[in-house]
């Protein structure tokens, strides 16, 4: 289909610039790092309780790294006015959308795994026998962060102050994601089925991105 | 600046007004024994309660209606405005 | 030609003021006093017909947001605008009145129960539509970024209600016996359908005199315009 050849002509040449420079997937994996340790810090990380807390602090960390991820994935496109570029293709702007979200939910989700690590290193929790269950849902949680993110960072860059308001507007939209993530990583800490949670995700996934989709278009026109 | 500070002390006003309306005070200091269940309710004066809404709502309403004339009117500097302009 | 609407203007809010005294009448004297909770039940007369009101304005944010974009007119992101700011603000009267009511019922000030906690997000992707309108000065590129946010934000409403309400299933907290609804006295009801019929009669008198408010703005906005630019 042609369309998916553009897409993939697209998702190649972000991911051609990510790799030249690796600047933001490495800030994005660094933020997050930085921010699982400063949890660390606010929660005494021995204790059992803090056991019970850790997949909210977890998503905490990838939510701020998200952010700083979907800027940077936009901010792009400033240099050499290389939105002006896309949008004189010939193409359905929904398009760009796409390869944006595939681009941005890639290193997103990318400095997650990096991030396991240290996590699993500070808060001394085992994820190895359960680690499908974790990576089936922190795509599914990171797919529909960036479903919206992607569509709001578009707006977002188009005020005033830009990147200033994209966490005022995006952490409301993506309490859904948020809680659900949260809970289903509690629930595979426990040993359960995070089933449930991942329902809400796809759905979310699904109805968003579906609906960004839509609605690209009019965020990017002049 | 001497409106706001009206205002904002209208405000403080409406805020007391409703302040019997907030019921139980926060907790009790730990010597005290266990709050026992009232059988027959404290007697509230519904009738100052009621005044007070009614009140308050006036100040709106009036200020509704203020709003309503000034708006009235600048609309009708404006159709002058514009037919001036031709 | 605005003569009538004026008129009809005028005259909603000559009917909502003692339309709502009335209500207040009704609250305070014809509803009976509810058994458990005493006279702090009454708060519920404006509660959930606030909470009613807010999510009617979400609503007509989200089909404003749809027509502008489809027709372009800035009379739908005039209304956009207007019913955003006034769900803004009824919204917060739900969560201000919320809290009131649950600490001498229940004891504390948030229960995080999922209506509750929903109104609060839905009260944050609101302040946030405002927000962005703040920050965007061109008027086209504002009336379309909003709409976009107007669109996204309530189909994400039913989500977070949704989702919110399942979280509180895996983390049950102690039931609060005595909901809002449970059992409702005929008196009751009527106070509580005239109440809502109110609330929403005030609800379109605010909203007309912001769209008017902001209608006049741009006509004013226009003639300084052409003032400017003939100079």
């Amino acid at each position: 289909m042609d369309g998916l050849a553009r897409v993939g002509a697209l998702l190649a040449k972000d991911l051609l610039l990510e790799l030249r420079t690796r600047q933001g997937l490495f800030s994005m994996t660094l933020f997050s790092i930085l921010s699982v340790l400063l949890l660390a810090f606010a929660f005494e990380p021995t204790r059992e309780e803090t056991r019970l807390i850790a997949p909210g602090l977890l998503w905490i960390a990838f939510a701020f790294a998200g952010t700083i991820g979907l800027e940077h994935t936009h901010a792009v496109e400033r240099d050499m006015d290389g939105m002006e570029g896309l949008l004189l293709a010939p193409m359905d702007r929904g398009l760009i959308y796409v390869a944006k979200l595939l681009a941005g939910t890639l290193f997103m989700y990318l400095a997650e795994l990096l991030t396991l690590p240290f996590f699993v290193v500070f808060f001394n929790v085992d994820i190895l026998p359960m680690l499908p269950r974790m990576l089936l849902l922190n795509l599914a949680g990171t797919f529909g962060f960036c479903a919206v993110g992607t569509l709001l960072v578009a707006v977002t860059a188009r005020t005033r102050l830009k990147g200033v308001i994209l966490p005022v507007l995006l952490f409301p939209v993506a309490v859904p994601v948020l809680l659900a993530a949260v809970e289903g990583t509690a629930a595979i800490f426990r040993g359960e089925s995070p089933a449930a949670a991942l329902k809400i995700l796809i759905a979310f996934d699904a109805i968003f991105a579906s609906v960004a989709f839509l609605t690209f278009g009019f965020v990017l026109e002049e | 600046m001497i409106r706001r500070s009206a205002r904002f002390a209208l405000f403080l006003l409406v805020l007391w007004c409703f302040s019997p309306a907030a019921g139980a005070p926060a907790e009790t200091p730990a010597e005290k024994p266990p709050r026992e269940w009232r059988t027959e309710r404290k007697p509230v004066n519904v009738s100052f309660l009621f005044s007070a809404f009614v009140l308050t709502w006036a100040a709106i309403w009036i200020h509704l209606l203020v709003v309503d004339r000034g708006q009235r009117r600048l609309e009708k500097i404006l159709a002058r405005m514009e037919e001036e302009r031709g | 030609m605005h003569g009538a609407r004026n008129r009809i203007d005028r005259g909603l809010i000559l009917l909502v003021g003692p339309a709502m005294v009335l209500n207040l009448f009704l609250i305070f004297y014809h509803a009976p006093v509810e058994r458990t909770m005493g006279l702090v039940q009454k708060i519920f007369y404006i509660h959930v017909p606030a909470a009613w009101v807010a999510f009617l304005a979400f609503f007509v944010v989200f089909a404003a947001s749809i027509a502008y974009l489809a027709s372009r007119r800035a009379s739908y992101d005039r209304l956009a605008e207007a019913s955003a700011a006034v769900g803004v603000l009824f919204c917060t009267l739900v969560l201000a009145t919320g809290p009131i009511w649950a600490k001498p019922v229940w004891g504390i000030w948030w229960t995080w129960d999922a209506r509750l906690t929903s109104t609060l997000v839905l009260w944050f992707l609101y302040i946030g539509y405002l927000l962005l309108r703040s920050y965007v000065p061109d008027a086209a590129r504002r009336a379309t970024l909003s709409a976009v946010l107007g669109i996204v934000g309530f189909l994400d409403v039913p989500i977070v209600y949704l989702s919110i309400r399942w979280w509180r299933t895996q983390h049950p907290s102690p039931v609060f016996a005595g909901g809002e609804g449970s059992g409702l006295d005929p008196r009751m009801r009527a106070a509580f359908f005239y109440s809502l019929a109110v609330f929403t009669l005030l609800f379109v008198v605010l909203l007309r005199l912001r769209m008017r408010l902001r209608a006049a703005e741009g006509r004013a906005e226009a003639l300084l315009d052409e003032r400017r630019r003939s100079l």
